[in-house]
């Protein structure tokens, strides 16, 4: 067993402030910061959104690196590859700044957010164990990154990007699933592999604490939403609408999520009531950060819209809250959340009944204790990053055990693996250049359809 | 020495103007709300630097280390300036809205405006102490810090219970207190910000929806008026008072009338008579800060 205070090494693409505080992302600093607190020694490498620089933050060092290409955009494999070249970089990027890191400091466990390739050099170097938590999602920023490039429509672009995710994964120690994604167990890795959930604060999400707003005794609804396009502003509009007929003093707070300006929110108030949306409180959603614990507890339930991007902490903090909600259906799937018993999706997400069953749930308290008792377990059982930790702390010394017995056996089977997916890269780029050539010259076209034309010709002559 | 780091590690903007000459100091002045290509100006000789350095609030200057708090709601954003040095960023999760910093017995101090406290940080970005006010959230808006006969005050915008419990409430709500006992130790300013106490015991807090400064020195009680301005930011040095004036114009919630400034100025104050020798105007609305760094 380890008895030192751990020094854990801890690679994810997307930690916050940089990239918004929801995702995977949110998922490692609650694990992060639960380490740092049982006396760990961590050091985050991420990402940046803005300044790449070595920072400090809550006791833990954060190394942000540089993973956006900076060569030229007319390059062929920024026009041919674009997707791959981006997670490329990423890879360089953290691959860079894991070595210099190791450079001060003798980690005893890396512990990856794999995405792309990320853990696949703290593998090779083999000096600790490696254990990779894949998530259900990438995160925000880099779907919408790899989204706005677009698909090449190359084979062999895939072929890069999944042949080192294989190799990567295949390369650790251990894996830990959060959120239920699909992993492939071919390896025979099957027996390693741990599975987690998303975790949170629950002591900070609790259904006890203060309340953030006076609402004047008036049962209050939140609404967590976009609010800038025209499609959220007239179904919020509609659905706060239908409610207030049932319910005339309904305290209304949005909590909105692409407001980035600076406007006050008297201004955001205004512009609201001239769409149809009378709010008693309107908040933009970098304000309303440290204020979410304080503004579910305020509310009687909730209705969450458009909450891809902010999965699955815009569903998880009220239901730790102990507050039922009604959630917008086809944003995200719920494959994080191994019950869901205690949301309301209505399939037809039609404002009469979404209205009507946020006004049951206004009304009925008997309804609302029910669910917020349920929420609240579920959630203390699943998604208590406490009881996550341990998990994974757990598996830490695990992997540090087996990696003491085992290394020699695993160097050989990496390595193994290695030779075979290089395999499949040389003929995938074989295939490529074929194509690549086929798209671009027209000389190499006609001297296709040339050869094809005598083959053929051959064949039929025999 | 710490004026030229800035000037090489921050992209900057040169502006040139004669209203910059005849003022004698070396000056930072802090602006929030600003455009990705501001933040942060240096008076120096005549010429005003514009840094690329967005949302900044307090500064404090320990040596020649220059802290600078940056306004993000969803946490704290802390940078250090010290010359040949790597420029540190300390963040924290746990506090938000920062709009003040400073350095006392060698602990670092902020004003976590947004969690609604005076918290001591480490150099890690840990939370060591902290002194919330009542109330959840940014309820009292405490917002500027000082040390008056080893006493850490604050202004506040007032004792709120709830998140902007403040808002439409300022008039004569403000009030400057001991952090550590929660004292009231002066009351009715509109939106206070900015306390400072001279070397003879003399306090000055910028009373700024009141539109001056108060001035309090045993029996005597002046308000130093400057209307259709907000005023926030003062360095008191030598013969003079630098007071930091914001245009009301650009405040949202805020009905301007025909004395108001069209963008912020810095105003030049005779400490003896409290006389305005001079006012510079600034290309931004608003001003935070003033700091004297003579170097």
């Amino acid at each position: 067993m380890h008895k030192e205070p751990l020094k854990v090494c801890m690679i994810t693409p997307h930690f916050p402030p940089d990239f918004g505080w929801y995702g995977p992302g949110r998922d490692a600093m609650e694990l992060a910061e639960e380490l740092y607190q049982r006396g760990c020694q961590v050091e985050v490498i991420a990402c940046a959104e803005k300044h790449v620089a070595e920072t400090v933050q809550d006791g833990l060092k954060v190394i942000r690196t540089d993973w956006r290409s900076h060569g030229s955009n007319s390059s062929l494999v920024a026009n041919s590859l674009p997707q791959a070249r981006v997670l490329m970089n990423l890879n360089l990027s953290s691959w860079q700044a894991f070595l210099k890191a190791s450079e001060t400091t003798d980690f005893d466990i890396v512990d990856v957010a794999e995405f792309s390739a990320e853990s696949l050099v703290a593998s090779i170097m083999s000096d600790c164990p490696v254990v990779a938590r894949v998530y259900d999602n990438p995160p925000a920023f880099l779907s919408r990154e790899l989204d706005l490039i677009g698909d090449s429509g190359f084979k062999f672009e895939k072929l890069i990007s999944s042949t080192l995710r294989s190799l990567s994964a295949n390369s650790t120690t251990a894996v830990t699933t959060i959120g239920n994604p699909k992993v492939n167990t071919e390896n025979g890795k099957g027996e390693q592999i741990h599975r987690s959930n998303y975790s949170l604060n629950t002591a900070d999400f609790s259904p006890e604490g203060p309340l953030a707003i006076d609402t004047k005794g008036r049962p209050a609804l939140l609404i967590h939403t976009s609010i800038e396009s025209d499609k959220y502003k007239s179904l919020v509009s509609e659905i706060v609408t239908a409610v207030k007929k049932e319910i005339p003093d309904l305290w209304l707070t949005i909590v909105a999520h692409d407001i980035y300006s600076e406007s006050s929110e008297s201004e955001m108030k205004a512009a609201l009531a001239q769409s149809g949306i009378q709010c008693d409180m309107v908040i933009n959603h970098m304000m309303s950060r440290l204020l979410m614990p304080g503004l579910w507890r305020n509310s009687v339930c909730g209705l969450v819209l458009d909450w891809k991007s902010l999965a699955p902490y815009a569903v998880l903090e009220p239901l730790s809250c102990g507050k039922p909600i009604v959630i917008e259906s086809n944003c995200s799937n719920l494959d994080f959340l191994s019950n869901n018993e205690f949301l309301h999706q209505p399939a037809d997400f039609t404002v009469g009944a979404v209205a009507a069953k946020l006004v049951e749930l206004l009304k009925d308290e008997q309804l609302r204790t029910k669910l917020a008792t349920e929420a609240r377990k579920y959630i203390l059982a699943n998604h208590c990053r406490k009881s996550n930790a341990d998990r994974i702390v757990k598996n830490y010394q695990d992997a540090i055990e087996e990696f003491k017995t085992s290394r020699r056996k695993q160097k050989i089977e990496r390595m193994q693996n290695v030779i075979l997916q290089g395999r499949s890269i040389t003929k995938g780029l074989d295939q490529w250049l074929y194509d690549l050539l086929f798209v671009r010259s027209f000389r190499f076209r006609v001297s296709h359809w040339l050869k094809k034309f005598r083959n053929r010709e051959t064949a039929g002559s025999k | 020495m710490l004026t030229e780091f800035l000037k090489s590690t921050i992209p900057c903007e040169v502006l040139e103007s004669t209203e910059y000459e005849g003022i004698d100091d070396t000056l930072l002045i802090s602006i929030p709300n600003s455009g990705e290509k501001d933040g942060l100006v240096l008076l120096e000789k005549g010429k005003a630097y514009c840094f690329s350095l967005p949302g900044c609030s307090g500064l404090w200057l320990e040596g020649n280390k220059l802290y600078v708090s940056v306004m993000s709601a969803s946490c704290m954003n802390l940078l250090i300036y010290e010359p040949g040095k790597p420029v540190q960023t300390i963040i924290s999760s746990k506090l938000g809205d920062i709009h003040d910093v400073r350095i006392i017995d060698d602990q670092l101090y902020v004003v976590s405006t947004g969690t609604n406290e005076v918290a001591i940080v480490d150099m890690t970005g840990r939370v060591r102490e902290s002194w919330p006010m009542h109330g959840y959230g940014d309820s009292c808006h405490i917002n500027c810090l000082d040390v008056w006969d080893g006493r850490l005050v604050a202004t506040a915008f007032g004792k709120f219970t709830t998140y902007r419990g403040y808002k439409g409430r300022t008039q004569g709500s403000g009030i400057l207190y001991d952090v550590k006992t929660r004292e009231t130790l002066f009351d009715g300013y509109s939106a206070p910000h900015t306390p400072r106490r001279d070397e003879n015991g003399a306090v000055y807090v910028c009373d700024s929806r009141g539109e001056g400064v108060s001035y309090h020195n045993k029996d005597e009680k002046k308000m130093i008026s400057f209307p259709g301005t907000f005023p926030r930011g003062m360095e008191i040095i030598k013969d003079k008072i630098y007071v930091g004036l914001s245009s009301l114009r650009h405040r949202a919630d805020t009905k301007d009338g025909d004395e108001c400034i069209p963008s912020a100025q810095l105003a030049v104050v005779d400490r003896k008579t409290f006389a305005t020798l001079k006012r510079v105007s600034l290309p931004q609305a608003e001003i935070y800060d003033v700091l004297a760094v003579n170097n």
